[in-house]
């Protein structure tokens, strides 16, 4: 029995979202005192640029869409996690909010404009605990956090709204899709950095 | 300038006065100034000094990776602030040390345009786009908005106001980015390669902005271009870089009276120079009239009436330039096979867009083996859209297209591949391995090439476009010529009968467009690969086509070699075209046209001696 | 978004920019806190009302509205069958109204039954949901893209790269859509089979075009701070932008409706279980 979707279910939503936050916050602020050379940003230009990019490709990259064995899933988040490990957590959660509202933006708040803030909570934290991860125990486990935080940070606040059954019907499609868009963005954030590190043609004259 | 504006600028504008070293009337003052970047060993510059006038307009010429985009971001402090480095040297612009000045408030001095337009536009409206900057310097709102007012207007943007920038023309976008810019109010205008992404019709709205600039609004211009023909009519002098260096400079007249130097140095010469050239002209001719009025002076004969060609390389299309290590240009087009069998047959093919939009309105054509095609066509003539059925990415709406005998209907692009290879524009957009040796392996892969013969095949590549000993390196670090060479290569390696290639040459330097289009030539003589271009430059067209076709309205306007079809002017001036400045002069000259400047002399000299007289 | 903003000559699209989101906020505040059906499809008849003022092209939500069905019967069921309301003035709320497996199959029927309670609730969710999103594309519809910016710079305390990165990220969704289009025609002409495959051969290739988009996407970066730099960006703190906007009668009228509305909806819930279930 959930508490439903009115006043009391919301309030109940919004704390939890603010809850994400903090646990962000927290992992966050760890990271970045352990690793200052990856994870503490600069905010410049070319920063915010960055970011801009990153969150207009995830606006955009709702677009792809993979036809899945549960639903067709969309590479909305792909660029959120590839950040946060490429430029650093506060680079991705950043791109990872800023980047949910747009796709959410730009699909016509379909899945309900009052839950889009919880949704923007849940894909920093999302994406900065798998940086985390990441560093601490390596890209598969990243990878699995990265799915099931995502799949809790969205689906649970619909839990104590409208309760379990409803939701383990979205279940499958929810994990596949979050797998699907973690995968991506760390593996392109891996390719790329080998890519970089190719030498480059003028030390081969 | 805009001295009725200025009151609007911040305080902390003057702030910076005590750096002022106020030489005479200099704008720009560059002593022996060296940069390199972070982490490289190459000097990017290697002991530049310039002085320019205010209200001077100076043009840089030189080929990619000459440094000319590096000495434009030293005049606005983007170098070394942005792109870090070592700078020596001493620079001063508008009386500040950019480097010491900070960019931002240097943007207020020095206005700095580049070529890519959608990288510089940030507003969600024309108007709110052009305020950005004055927005950014901290302006109230009505300084803002009347410096945007005036801006629009005096870059002709007035009108455009609510307009949204995605749904502008490139060249009404790069006019947009330019008025950004300029509703700053800077003294400097820093224009870095301001048309090398427009259609010709954008590349002459960017032009006439920029003579503005120059004539009416008393701007200091430094413009980087490869477009040489626009820049002979619009610079007061010209400075031709390369490997870091000024290795010349001077009014436009004394730089190209050099024509073997401009050459060596990597920078095309534009055909009524060097037909001038080839005449012996002391004074070389830069426009049509002037190269009319050089031939009826008569001052090409010499005192026994014969013709005094300089024939001994002038300096031409066929002289091996500095960096150009690909065969010379031969005068000849690509070589004529014997016409062989149809491989694409369109017939009646319409086509329109989900949207809406008819496209293609009954387009009807027939390419045989061996053919060298270059479709020709304003933007929206239905070019692109035509090519793409060719490959199977577009479906008819209606009539039928037919390759190797088959219809593309029911076959998908990636079974088309293995026939028709399709290279597009942005090279960005079709490489996506981690090393050069990888993209050339990718295609072939995906249709079950492999083996020694592929082994052999990718190593023949490697050679053939001069990039074997980069096998190794990611295709992002290669300048913009070998990405497009690369892609282009890519598509061969899967090694399809026929070859689609839209625009090969946009946005690549004289040097590096010759290496493409000889590359695409011996794919061609060589291996009797059937080619399509898609192309803009009328040169290209000349050079390397041996049949044109025209489209317009969705329609192929005209059909038939380069000769004939640069011979109608009717159907040029339907097409909206214009054919290369040489075969006009010829025209004006014999009555005939002429496709290189070498043609277009010797038709001179035979005339002359047939004593047929000049028209 | 699902419409686009279209210039017009209506008293709606002449609104202040801060009277719209007004309107939205209060009517998003306002089915939050309703549960009622027959309230929360009174509120979306003001919400139909005000689209029409506007001259809303509803032909355009014909694609929203399968998906809306779908929601609809999947909501209803799911709530009838699952979720039973502490209704207040209902004499049965618990009462079945039938099953979702009826009693002719065998073995299982009847089973899963949907009461009136938690049906009527469904219904008052879709409205909820349905409510909201039109109301949105309404917004859309009457508000530019540059007044959802200008409100965005006027949020206070809110830095003004926020700003800056949504609305500019916004103006780069067409053009990076259009080079995933070009990445995908790419692999198409080099004998890629995008469509085909099992779902982890698709999730590789997917991959495969993903990678070069956010390798162009760091180089665009690199491009797009230049251009920022050279237009003095982060030279001023604040963004001085900011469209002199002034409140007409009927902003007055809309705005003052629109939060009595609100209040009225709180103190009438809070008080007498208005709207309530």
């Amino acid at each position: 029995m959930g508490l439903g979707q009115g006043a009391l279910g919301l309030g109940v939503s919004y704390l939890l979202a603010a809850g994400y936050l903090v646990l962000m916050w927290v992992i966050g602020r760890h990271l970045s005192a352990r690793y200052p050379d990856e994870h503490r940003v600069r905010w410049d230009t070319r920063t915010i640029a960055r970011v801009t990019i990153l969150a207009a490709v995830s606006g955009a990259g709702a677009m792809i869409k993979i036809p899945g064995p549960a639903t067709t899933i969309a590479l909305d988040a792909a660029a959120g996690y590839f950040a946060a490990v490429f430029f650093g957590w506060p680079v991705g959660a950043t791109v990872a909010a800023i980047g949910c509202f747009l796709a959410n933006a730009l699909g016509g708040f379909a899945s309900w404009l009052p839950m889009v803030p919880v949704y923007v909570a849940g894909m920093a934290l999302t994406v900065t605990l798998t940086a985390f991860l990441a560093k601490k125990a390596g890209v598969v486990p990243a990878v699995i956090a990265g799915t099931i935080t995502n799949t809790l940070t969205c689906l649970g606040p619909w839990v104590v709204m409208i309760g379990l059954p409803l939701m383990i019907a979205i279940l499958p499609s929810q994990i596949i899709g979050s797998a699907a868009n973690a995968v991506i963005g760390l593996a392109v954030a891996g390719v790329l950095r080998t890519a970089q590190h190719r030498r480059r043609p003028e030390t081969l004259a | 300038m805009h001295r009725s504006l200025e009151a609007g600028l911040p305080s902390q504008a003057s702030a910076v006065d005590e750096e002022v070293f106020h030489l005479a009337d200099d704008a720009i003052s560059l002593r022996n100034v060296r940069f390199r970047h972070k982490g490289s060993g190459r000097w990017a510059l290697d002991g530049v000094s310039m002085d320019v006038a205010k209200g001077e307009c100076i043009a840089v010429l030189g080929p990619t990776g000459s440094g000319k985009s590096t000495l434009c971001g030293v005049m606005n402090g983007t170098v070394p602030l942005f792109l870090e480095g070592d700078l020596q040297g001493d620079v001063t612009v508008d009386g500040m040390v950019p480097a010491r000045t900070g960019t931002a408030k240097m943007a207020a001095h020095v206005g700095l345009v580049f070529g890519d337009p959608d990288m510089q536009l940030f507003g969600m409206t024309v108007e709110e786009d052009v305020a950005f900057g004055p927005a950014n310097l901290g302006l109230d709102y009505h300084t803002i908005m009347e410096r945007v007012r005036k801006s629009l207007i005096d870059m002709r943007l007035a009108g455009f106001e609510r307009r949204p920038p995605y749904r502008l023309s490139g060249g009404e976008k790069q006019a947009t980015a330019i008025a950004g810019v300029y509703a700053m109010l800077p003294d400097v205008m820093v224009l870095d390669e301001p048309t090398s992404m427009l259609d010709p019709q954008g590349k002459a709205r960017v032009f006439s902005i920029i003579r503005r600039l120059k004539e009416d609004l008393g701007a200091t211009v430094i413009l980087v271009e490869q477009e040489v023909d626009d820049v002979l009519q619009l610079a007061d002098r010209v400075f031709v870089m390369n490997a870091g260096k000024f290795i010349m400079q001077g009014t436009p007249r004394e730089v190209f009276g050099r024509v073997a130097e401009v050459t060596a140095a990597g920078v095309r010469v534009p055909h009524v120079v060097e037909f001038g050239t080839l005449l012996g002209a002391t004074r070389v001719p830069f426009t049509l009239d002037e190269a009319v009025q050089f031939v009826e002076s008569g001052a090409w004969r010499t005192s026994d009436g014969t013709a005094r060609t300089a024939r001994a390389c002038s300096g031409g299309l066929g002289c091996r330039a500095a960096g150009y290590e690909g065969s010379p240009v031969s005068r000849a087009a690509s070589r004529q096979h014997e016409p062989g069998d149809v491989i694409i047959e369109v017939k009646g093919l319409e086509h329109r867009y989900p949207q809406g939009a008819l496209a293609l309105r009954g387009v009807d054509l027939t390419v045989t083996q061996g053919d060298f095609v270059a479709i020709i066509g304003q933007n929206g003539a239905g070019k692109t859209t035509l090519t793409r059925h060719l490959n199977g990415l577009l479906k008819p709406t209606a009539g039928d297209v037919r390759v190797g005998g088959k219809s593309i209907r029911d076959m998908t692009a990636a079974q088309l591949s293995r026939t028709v290879g399709y290279v597009f524009q942005n090279p960005d957009e079709q490489l996506f391995c981690n090393s050069v040796e990888e993209e050339l392996r990718f295609g072939p892969g995906n249709v079950g090439i492999a083996g020694e013969k592929l082994d052999r095949k990718v190593e023949e590549i490697l050679k053939d476009i001069g990039l074997a000993r980069y096998r190794e390196v990611w295709p992002k670090y290669l300048t913009k010529g070998e990405r497009q060479r690369l892609a282009l290569a890519s598509v061969v390696a899967m090694d399809p009968a026929v070859l689609i290639v839209d625009e090969p040459t946009t946005g690549l330097d004289w040097l590096e467009s010759l290496q493409i289009m000889d590359y695409l030539r011996s794919l061609h003589d060589d291996h009797g690969k059937t080619v399509l271009i898609i192309t803009h430059d009328m040169n290209i067209v000349s050079l390397y086509a041996r049949r044109v076709v025209v489209m317009a309205g969705g329609r192929v306007a005209g059909d038939g070699s380069p000769r004939e079809v640069f011979s109608n002017p009717q159907l040029m001036a339907m097409a909206n075209l214009k054919p290369p400045a040489i075969a006009e002069l010829s025209t004006r000259l014999c009555g005939r046209v002429a496709l290189t400047p070498e043609e277009a002399v010797d038709m001179l000299v035979q005339a002359d001696a047939a004593g047929e007289g000049l028209r | 978004m699902i419409v686009e903003y279209e210039s017009k000559d209506t008293p709606v699209h002449s609104l202040d920019p801060r009277a719209k989101i007004v309107w939205l906020l209060a009517v998003v505040l306002i089915s939050v806190i309703w549960s009622d059906p027959v309230y929360l499809a009174g509120l979306a008849a003001t919400v139909v009302v005000f689209g029409a003022v506007a001259g809303f092209p509803w032909g355009k939500l014909k694609g929203l509205a399968a998906f809306l069905i779908v929601v609809t019967a999947v909501i209803t069921l799911a709530q009838g069958v699952t979720y039973t309301p502490a209704v207040a003035h209902l004499s049965a709320p618990g009462r079945v109204l039938f099953h979702l497996i009826p009693s002719w199959v065998p073995g299982v029927g009847p089973a899963l039954p949907v009461r009136l309670g938690g049906f009527l609730y469904g219904i008052g969710m879709t409205f909820k949901v349905f409510t909201v999103l039109v109301a949105v594309a309404v917004l859309g519809y009457v508000a530019s893209p540059s007044e959802i910016v200008q409100l965005i710079a006027r949020v206070p305390r809110m830095p003004y790269q926020v700003g800056f990165i949504v609305s500019t990220a916004w103006k780069f969704v067409p053009v990076i859509q259009l080079q995933i289009r070009s990445l995908m025609d790419a692999h198409k002409s080099r004998g890629v089979e995008l469509e085909r495959g099992s779902f982890t051969e698709r999730l590789r290739k997917t991959s495969r075009v993903v990678s070069p988009l956010f390798a162009n996407a760091l180089f665009m970066a690199d491009t797009l701070a230049l251009a920022m730099e050279s237009r003095a960006f982060g030279s001023s703190r604040r963004f001085t932008f900011l469209r002199p906007y002034r409140f007409k009668p009927l902003d007055y009228v809309v705005t003052l409706v629109c939060l009595g509305a609100a209040a009225a909806s709180i103190v009438g819930l809070a008080v007498r279980r208005l709207g309530a279930l």
